[in-house]
């Protein structure tokens, strides 16, 4: 895969870019930037992130365990009788359920995370064009798939000069 | 700029500092934050820092196998003053940590600017501080290779922990906030691992720090993803931080020992546990800014807006104080009244006692002064009294109750060994080399956060002053509103 890296000095020149391409019809692009940018979620078209619903589902598990396992143990498999207190009751099994409610949620919200974002990963094909590296730094980098239906190198270039783009170089992202 | 309008005298005369000095471009806050780290020129205060601190670690390993191996009468616990230092400590080090917490998760939902530069230097002291509680529990336990008691685990005994009791709560509650504080950090970390990465000359290095960056790339669907997980992991630390010491508290007011059988301690242990954390973190902040020549990334404002909130939840602790003997009174109990009246501030504890009070709640005042809270040297030596002043609280709470309990024939009174005094200097130690294997190694200072704070902070001075980004006024025209 090929790709047309256009890095920006500011922030603002990659979100008009970006604005710019999409109103081209551009589709297959996305931005590499050091810090999270809202604006460009609505402009690439980003799907809003599941990871609420995974938090979610994770701490009611989590509780849930945490509530059946102190009944089952203290209160059914082996009755502990402590000074005739009652053998199961709700408020002394709160503490732990509401741990375990967040350890569950914050464990799978971190790995879905980790997963949802794509790593671990040693190596990115996209790591190869040389460029990227200043992603993380101080560069605003918008990467073009040439695959693109509306890739037309020449109307490209002259799209991304109206931004005044520090650099453009294309390269290919191999493995 | 002089002040024209309304709202910029006010501002003028609210004479606050500013979270970030100037507006440095990505170039030089890498330079500065990510080059401190590696610098040949911190070597100079740091071997001579580690080596000591190392030193105090080895002790602290080696008390810790002493105990174990000779048994817990080492330490001076008797019957009935069980717990002495050993929970005291515990206590201490996981009230530290709730500062940390109240830093990076509850202002971020509050969206507390000032926040922004110290979380992870707050988190990161919540981390080692909670290693340093674990260990007290684990040791006082006397055979700690029994722990997984706690756990409830298939034993062929059949039988299961009891669950209505303080101490599984108490290894939910730690273990939990231990691994949540450990996500919330990590995830946070993760960009500015990948910068660091991408920082680094050697390949070496890169590909070291390239692997605990999981390969990040920062592209904009990650950034997406890690904004929300970031949130809500901040959503579930803040209800997280207040159930830790609530917990905590509960093994003291579950039980019906004079001065601990209380409805009072859990908000009363939160507010306590923040309040000995804030003096920490001005005491790491201090000398970080200044060693590592950061004074206008880590501002006056950070400073000033931690003696605010110690002044705060100061008096939150002063009021639980004072309530103390209130509803000693308020029971109608001899010996509640005895010994919240008597024995802690006229008896046998006056001297503990009132070194408390000046520590905690005469000492802060002088924050109400701002010269004070500004000055770095009131700020050290207020916060480190503070801080005694907050483990002394701790101390006097568990001993003087155990030590003064319904049955006068059974009072007892405590001694500390060298190894009790031992203990607490090695994890002192401890904390410190940790601390400086962090300061080492990683980005202390959140940088992709704190380019996105410079960013909204470019934007909203141009705002105020009425004028547009440079590249939007070139940009106007050539590119049409979508």
């Amino acid at each position: 895969m090929s790709y047309r890296l256009a890095e920006f000095e500011r922030v603002e020149q990659l979100v008009a870019a970006a604005k710019t391409l999409r109103k081209h019809g551009y589709s297959r692009f996305t931005a590499y930037t050091p810090f999270a940018i809202p604006e460009l979620n609505e402009i690439l078209a980003i799907p809003k992130s599941r990871a609420p619903l995974w938090f979610f589902c994770a701490g009611f598990a989590g509780g849930t365990t945490a509530m059946v396992v102190q009944w089952w143990c203290n209160a059914y498999d082996f009755p502990l009788n402590v000074g005739g207190r009652p053998l199961f009751s709700i408020p002394a099994c709160i503490p732990i359920t509401f741990e375990l409610t967040v350890l569950f949620s914050a464990l799978t919200g971190f790995f879905y995370l980790i997963v949802a974002g794509g790593m671990p990963r040693l190596f990115h094909p996209i790591d190869r064009i040389p460029g990227i590296e200043r992603a993380t730094k101080d560069r605003h980098v918008l990467a073009i798939d040439l695959s693109d239906p509306k890739f037309l190198p020449d109307e490209c270039a002259q799209l991304l000069a109206e931004h005044q783009p520090a650099r453009v170089v294309d390269g290919e992202a191999v493995r | 700029m002089s002040a024209t309008s309304l709202p910029e005298i006010a501002h003028e005369l609210e004479d606050k500092p500013p979270v970030l000095v100037g507006r440095p471009d990505d170039r030089s806050l890498d330079r500065r934050v990510l080059g401190a780290l590696w610098s040949p020129s911190i070597a100079r205060w740091w071997w001579p820092l580690f080596l000591f601190s190392a030193g105090g670690t080895g002790l602290l390993l080696f008390l810790m196998l002493y105990t174990v191996v000779t048994g817990i009468g080492v330490w001076g616990n008797n019957i009935p003053v069980a717990w002495g230092f050993g929970i005291t400590d515990f206590v201490f080090w996981i009230g530290i940590g709730h500062a940390g917490t109240f830093i990076s998760a509850i202002l971020y939902l509050c969206a507390q600017r000032w926040r922004t530069t110290i979380n992870r230097i707050a988190e990161t002291m919540t981390l080692f501080a909670v290693v340093n509680a674990g260990i007290f529990p684990l040791i006082h336990l006397g055979r700690p290779w029994f722990a997984y008691w706690l756990v409830p685990y298939p034993a062929t005994t059949g039988v299961w922990p009891n669950f209505r009791s303080a101490l599984p709560w108490d290894a939910a509650a730690v273990s939990t906030y231990l691994t949540v504080s450990v996500l919330f950090w990590y995830s946070g970390l993760i960009p500015d691992l990948a910068a660091m990465r991408d920082f680094q000359t050697s390949r070496l290095k890169a590909r070291i720090y390239g692997l605990f960056s999981l390969g990040w790339r920062g592209s904009a669907e990650q950034w997406a993803q890690h904004k929300t997980v970031y949130l809500i992991l901040a959503g579930l630390a803040t209800p997280l931080v207040l159930s830790v010491h609530t917990v905590v508290s509960f093994d003291f007011s579950i039980t019906q020992l004079p001065g601990w059988h209380s409805a009072l301690f859990p908000p009363y242990f939160v507010a306590g546990a923040i309040y000995s954390g804030f003096a920490m973190v001005i005491m790491l902040l201090i000398p970080i800014r200044k060693l590592y020549k950061l004074e206008d990334v880590i501002t006056e404002a950070h400073l000033e807006a931690s003696a605010k909130l110690m002044l705060a939840t100061g008096w939150i602790v002063l009021y639980a104080y004072a309530l103390d003997p209130f509803i000693a009174w308020w029971s109608g109990e001899p010996t509640e009244l005895y010994l919240q009246t008597f024995a802690r501030p006229l008896g046998p504890f006056a001297v503990l006692y009132w070194t408390q009070i000046f520590c905690n709640c005469v000492v802060p005042q002088v924050y109400w002064i701002k010269r004070a809270r500004r000055s770095h040297v009131v700020l050290f030596i207020g916060s480190a009294l503070i801080l005694f002043g907050m483990w002394l609280e701790r101390f006097v709470l568990i001993y003087t109750s155990l030590a003064r309990d319904w049955l006068p024939s059974s009072w007892h009174d405590f001694t500390p060994t060298w190894v009790d005094g031992g203990l607490i200097f090695g994890t002192a130690c401890f904390f410190v080399f940790n601390y400086l294997l962090f300061l080492r190694f990683v980005p202390f200072v959140p940088l992709s956060e704190l380019k996105e704070m410079r960013h909204e902070l470019e934007k909203e001075d141009l705002e105020k002053a009425g004028e547009e980004l440079p590249y939007e006024k070139e940009a106007r025209g050539v590119v049409p509103a979508r």
